[in-house]
């Protein structure tokens, strides 16, 4: 299968613009860093047409359905999320050093999406089989990708107020809280979605299954975070830190609820 | 927060309650507590909890009810608690924003606010031509508020503002989370969650609620067919039941419940849930008495057998597995001139027979298996809540964090022959974007007061 092939070229692509921008990082280097941004650009274009293609094979296998419904599939759109997320952040502001940041991140998914998870398009079972498959996940994954750059700013801000601070110091945690915001927009019409999907499937719109509790900590975690600095002034390092934390809850969300708790939510 | 150190104690109670540190503890108790009913397995039998963790820790898990979180009572209390606190701080802070709202409340009053974004402009417009374009430049926002010159001031002062509602945002989002709530309590207290076995064929006019209540449908409800479809690779395609919904004994709507394709009948929602194998009408045994040959007794559901020279049998309880060794059926033999029957359990495997000292050997050859699709028969008026909930929480988060407040002030006085003008703005949040805002602003007032392009800055869009 084509697409097989251009997610596996996607990969070896995302490890060289990671490399790309932390050498760019290290050896300070602009042209560097503003080469790599077009080989991210590019290789998201061709992670795009991957994903594309990875559908249209689908319907030539008589078993056409959007390519999100595992943890393969998904792992990859996650990928492909936060990388557009970066690039699109990068446009506009970009931020020194983010991107050897948020590199890893993306080829980490996409890394992992590829061992020991079942590469192959496989048909759509009964519970999956609905219209809100793809605005729960993609809203879920979009929210999950705008917490991951929220990270990586943070883990900036923390790298860099040791030393200078200041003006850009203010600016990248301005940034940050509104990637936060962003992601809880998405994370929040993620769970909407989800609910009113779990009711025509299950018969129940929330029945406290770990993926849907998870998920609950998650958007709690992030409402403190705009809460604390909304409403108590919280910034800088405090905002940082909770964002990180915020950010290994998405993860454990993502991955811990599989691999640890039982529950409806198998799939992914 | 309002608070100051002449509050009542019941002005102090009421900070308490609308405290902005009471909704974060209210959170992280209750996300801790998410947390622990995620670790632990919920709902189990105490000897189950037991076996897993140390006596200590047990002890600990059934006196929090940790092993059943979710409905523990001190879960509901934090889950009231932060709804209490919800609705407390949002009364409390509400005249506030309203005052916010609405801006100053005559033009006498207007004054240039003391604001970080201030620009002066001094241009060689007259000031009546200055004060026509000023006005311009804020009838974009919304009609502009004027103040007339006065002995403090030396000029006219404008007043213009946008987005006021979006400082109702976090009110709406708060709406919405009480929205929630409410859902859950009308579901808790009014929704219906039953469920019902059938096998193809059969009909029933009751659902069960729970091990030992039912309820009456009102109509009859009947499997037509079940239908199971694979894939070429064996992955399950397709779960459907055929139901015929019958009133007076006449079919009144037929419909297909697929999973995640409910059928609504008679107020209720009926979902394809599950499905397996059960036992139809009848066992059959084979029976081998001492020097006879061995026989086969086909025993049905219901009723008591005869066998000849034997007693009376009937088949008590019927398991299609039991711990993995295959289908067991309990019998009841009652022998032929005795009055106490016998009661043991018959499997299919050697040694066929447990807890009897009977001379016969029975086996259990077969069963009428039949497969059953289990339903789901649900009413919960809470549904539309959350629809509603959810499209008001989405507006509210998009009106709080995505909208801002923006309000501009233009002062214009004469300066020689020309104008002076000074423009200032606010806005409650999205700072960088608004001083941005605020120069294109400044920017297109001060061309259509010179005439000239003015160079803008970098980043900003028309």
């Amino acid at each position: 299968m084509t697409s097989s092939l251009l997610l596996s070229l996607t990969t070896f692509l995302y490890m060289a613009v990671t490399l790309g921008y932390l050498c760019g990082l290290v050896f300070r280097s602009r042209p560097l860093t503003r080469w790599t941004g077009w080989l991210a650009w590019l290789t998201t274009g061709l992670q795009t047409g991957a994903i594309v293609l990875r559908w249209v094979e689908s319907y030539q296998l008589g078993i056409g359905h959007a390519p999100l419904t595992n943890m393969y599939e998904s792992l990859i759109f996650f990928a492909w999320a936060i990388v557009l997320a970066f690039l699109i952040l990068d446009r506009r502001h970009p931020i020194s050093g983010l991107g050897a940041v948020v590199g890893p991140f993306a080829f980490l998914a996409m890394a992992y999406a590829s061992f020991g998870n079942d590469t192959q398009i496989r048909p759509l079972i009964p519970a999956l089989q609905s219209n809100w498959l793809i605005a729960h996940v993609v809203t879920c994954f979009l929210g999950y990708a705008a917490f991951a750059v929220a990270c990586g700013m943070s883990l900036i801000y923390l790298a860099r107020t040791g030393r200078e601070g200041g003006a850009s110091g203010e600016f990248l945690d301005e940034l940050t809280y509104r990637t936060v915001l962003i992601g809880f927009l998405l994370l929040t019409a993620g769970i909407a979605t989800g609910a009113i999907w779990a009711e025509k499937a299950w018969g129940r719109y929330w029945s406290w299954d770990p993926k849907e509790t998870w998920s609950l900590i998650t958007w709690f975690l992030y409402a403190v975070i705009l809460h604390a600095r909304l409403m108590r002034g919280w910034q800088g390092r405090r905002i940082a830190w909770l964002s990180i934390l915020g950010f290994a809850t998405v993860l454990f969300t993502y991955f811990g609820v599989n691999f640890l708790l039982a529950g409806l939510h198998s799939y992914v | 927060m309002p608070s100051s150190p002449t509050r009542s104690p019941a002005g102090a109670v009421i900070d308490f309650l609308a405290s902005v540190k009471l909704a974060v503890v209210l959170l992280v108790v209750i996300a801790l507590a998410c947390l622990a009913g995620t670790l632990l397995p919920q709902d189990q039998p105490a000897r189950y909890y037991q076996a897993a963790y140390s006596p200590g820790l047990t002890r600990f898990i059934l006196a929090l009810g940790l092993d059943h979180v979710y409905s523990a009572l001190w879960f509901v209390v934090l889950l009231f608690g932060l709804a209490l606190n919800l609705i407390v701080c949002s009364l409390n802070r509400l005249p506030a924003t309203l005052k916010a709202m609405a801006g100053p409340a005559n033009p006498e009053s207007l004054r240039l606010p003391k604001v970080r974004l201030r620009r002066e402009l001094i241009v060689a417009l007259p000031p009546d031509r200055a004060l026509a374009a000023a006005r311009q430049a804020l009838g974009r926002l919304s009609r502009p508020l004027e103040g007339p010159p006065s002995s403090t001031r030396p000029g006219v002062i404008l007043f213009s503002q946008a987005g006021r509602l979006s400082r109702l945002g976090a009110y709406v989002i708060h709406l919405a989370i009480l929205i929630f709530f409410a859902a859950g309590l009308i579901t808790a207290r009014w929704g219906v969650h039953g469920y019902v076995n059938l096998f193809e064929g059969q009909s029933a006019d009751r659902i069960s609620l729970n091990q030992t209540e039912s309820r009456p449908l009102g109509f009859m409800l009947r499997l037509d067919k079940f239908v199971f479809e694979q894939y070429a690779d064996g992955t399950p395609k397709t779960f459907r039941s055929e139901l015929s919904f019958l009133k007076d004994g006449r079919v009144v709507r037929q419909a297909k419940a697929e999973v995640n394709s409910p059928v609504d009948f008679g107020g209720l929602r009926f979902y394809m849930s599950n499905y397996g194998s059960d036992l139809g009408e009848w066992v059959e045994l084979s029976l081998t008495r001492p020097g006879q040959e061995e026989g086969l007794v086909r025993l049905p559901v219901a009723g008591e057998h005869q066998v000849a020279g034997l007693g009376r049998l009937k088949l008590v309880d019927f398991r299609s597995d039991i711990r993995g060794i295959g289908p067991g059926a309990r019998l009841s033999l009652t022998r032929e001139g005795s009055d106490r029957p016998e009661v043991f359990w018959v499997i299919s495997r050697p040694p066929f027979q447990m807890r009897t000292q009977a001379p016969e050997v029975f086996r259990l050859v077969g069963y009428d298996s039949r497969s059953y699709a289990g339903l789901q028969a649900n009413h919960d008026p809470g549904v539309p809540l959350i629809w509603t909930g959810g499209i008001i929480m989405l507006l509210g988060l998009l009106a709080a964090f995505f909208w801002s407040h923006r309000r501009f002030w233009i002062q214009v006085s004469p300066e020689g022959q020309g104008s002076r003008l000074i423009v200032a703005g606010a806005s409650n949040r999205n700072r960088p974007a608004f001083e941005r805002n605020f120069d294109r602003f400044c920017g297109r007032l001060e061309e259509s007061l010179t005439g000239r392009k003015i160079p803008r800055a970098e980043g900003g869009q028309p």
